[in-house]
């Protein structure tokens, strides 16, 4: 594209009109020094430089921001600046805070349509490493209910265990699936209702 | 000198006074001085308005960028240090990733550097020779790709130099130079009338 090592042609030069307009001064300077040369030389360079003119005269006439617009917007900026208790004392923040340079002021209710939320400063309160790994690391931040009902599940599960029910169960489980009711299967269903009932006994 | 196509003045270098007004002004910002932040949204609030709408479609949410880049000033003035063109290139750099991260968010832009050579033509142009001529010129901006409107905002509108609109967009200067060249070509096609009666010698031109 760059035709750095070449002569400038009527259609390289149309193509930086196309790219950088009419005003030579916005140009690289090196290929303005050669639309400078071709200009005065090429009636064609000319035409294309005249119009390149023309579309920007035409660009400057985009509309600039009505002053009304400007004076509600900024009455808006004024009242989230001073509304929010944004404006700080002297002795506020720090040079490490502004050189953050990335902290979000709330939106107005309303009005901040279609941005991504971002906690303000008091909602985005520190929190400790030893904190961050407390809740992060062992319990996956946070999740203390579901640390709760694990334990209870377990509490439960021992509890049953250790109860009637579960070996009853057992047994009508190994005598259904048993269904041959050879002796040596009822001698397997008695063992198992025997150990059970044994630790019954021990529990009690 | 080099000039942007901008009428509202808000390219035009800083002076040295303006510099050293701007220097003062953040010390009382710093200060949470209210007054001076109202002194700042007067002077900058069209610089950074204006980018806003040109870089995005949506009026509100030009609005909302305008608004969120002169606050981001105020909120962070303890300790910003400001370069020698003051504020208006800090103003300039936040509402521009601003308006590109809104875009970016909205899954407008597209992440390669090509984008489609043909523009949407602007709905009102034909047959409405009596409309306003700014609203024409604006409505042809805002269909643009996204990519070619923002180049054409930061290099035509805001003065800025092609590898200075690379860095703010992260591409390369041969992609500025093409981005370039597709939105004004597009314009062209689709304002012809508008700006062959710019031409010397036509009624209308200036």
């Amino acid at each position: 594209m760059n035709s750095r090592n070449q002569k400038l042609t009527l259609d390289r030069l149309e193509s930086l009109f196309d790219s950088y307009g009419g005003d030579l001064s916005r140009w690289p300077e090196r290929l303005a020094d050669e639309a400078h040369t071709m200009i005065g030389s090429s009636s064609e360079a000319r035409r294309l430089h005249v119009e390149a003119q023309a579309l920007d005269r035409l660009l400057a006439r985009a509309s600039a921001p009505d002053p009304a617009q400007l004076d509600r917007l900024a009455e808006r900026i004024m009242a989230v600046a001073t509304g929010e208790g944004v404006a700080k004392p002297a002795n506020a923040g720090s040079a490490q805070d502004a050189s953050a340079g990335a902290r979000i002021i709330p939106m107005p209710v309303g009005r901040h349509r279609g941005a991504s939320h971002k906690p303000t400063d008091r909602q985005a309160a520190p929190v400790s490493s030893a904190e961050r790994m407390t809740r992060g690391r062992w319990f996956g931040g946070g999740s203390w209910p579901a640390a709760a009902a694990l334990a209870a599940s377990l509490a439960f599960g021992v509890a049953i265990g250790f109860s009637d029910i579960a070996p009853n169960a057992t047994y009508n489980v190994a005598s259904f699936v048993q269904p041959s009711s050879s002796d040596a299967d009822a001698a397997l269903s008695d063992l198992q209702l025997e150990l059970w009932n044994g630790l019954d006994e021990e529990r009690i | 000198m080099r000039t942007a196509l901008a009428r509202t003045g808000d390219t035009v270098p800083a002076t040295n006074g303006e510099v050293s007004e701007d220097g003062r002004l953040l010390a009382r910002l710093a200060n949470g001085d209210a007054v001076a932040f109202r002194l700042v949204v007067d002077r900058y609030l069209p610089l950074v308005l204006g980018v806003a709408r040109r870089m995005l479609r949506d009026e509100a949410e030009a609005e909302d960028v305008a608004q969120e880049a002169i606050l981001r000033l105020w909120r962070n003035a303890t300790g910003l240090e400001l370069g020698p063109g003051g504020f208006k290139p800090w103003l300039r750099r936040v509402v521009t990733n601003l308006c590109i991260d809104r875009v970016r968010a909205a899954r407008h832009l597209s992440v390669v550097e090509e984008v489609p050579e043909e523009i949407e033509p602007a709905r009102q142009l034909d047959g409405l020779v009596d409309r306003d001529l700014s609203k024409r010129v604006d409505e042809a901006l805002r269909a643009l790709p996204d990519r070619q409107r923002q180049a054409l905002t930061l290099f035509h509108f805001e003065g800025l130099s092609q590898s200075e609109v690379g860095t703010t967009l992260g591409i390369s200067d041969e992609a500025v130079e093409s981005l370039l060249a597709r939105g004004r070509r597009s314009l062209k096609a689709a304002l012809k009338e508008e700006w062959r009666d710019l031409l010397p010698g036509s009624g209308d031109a200036a």
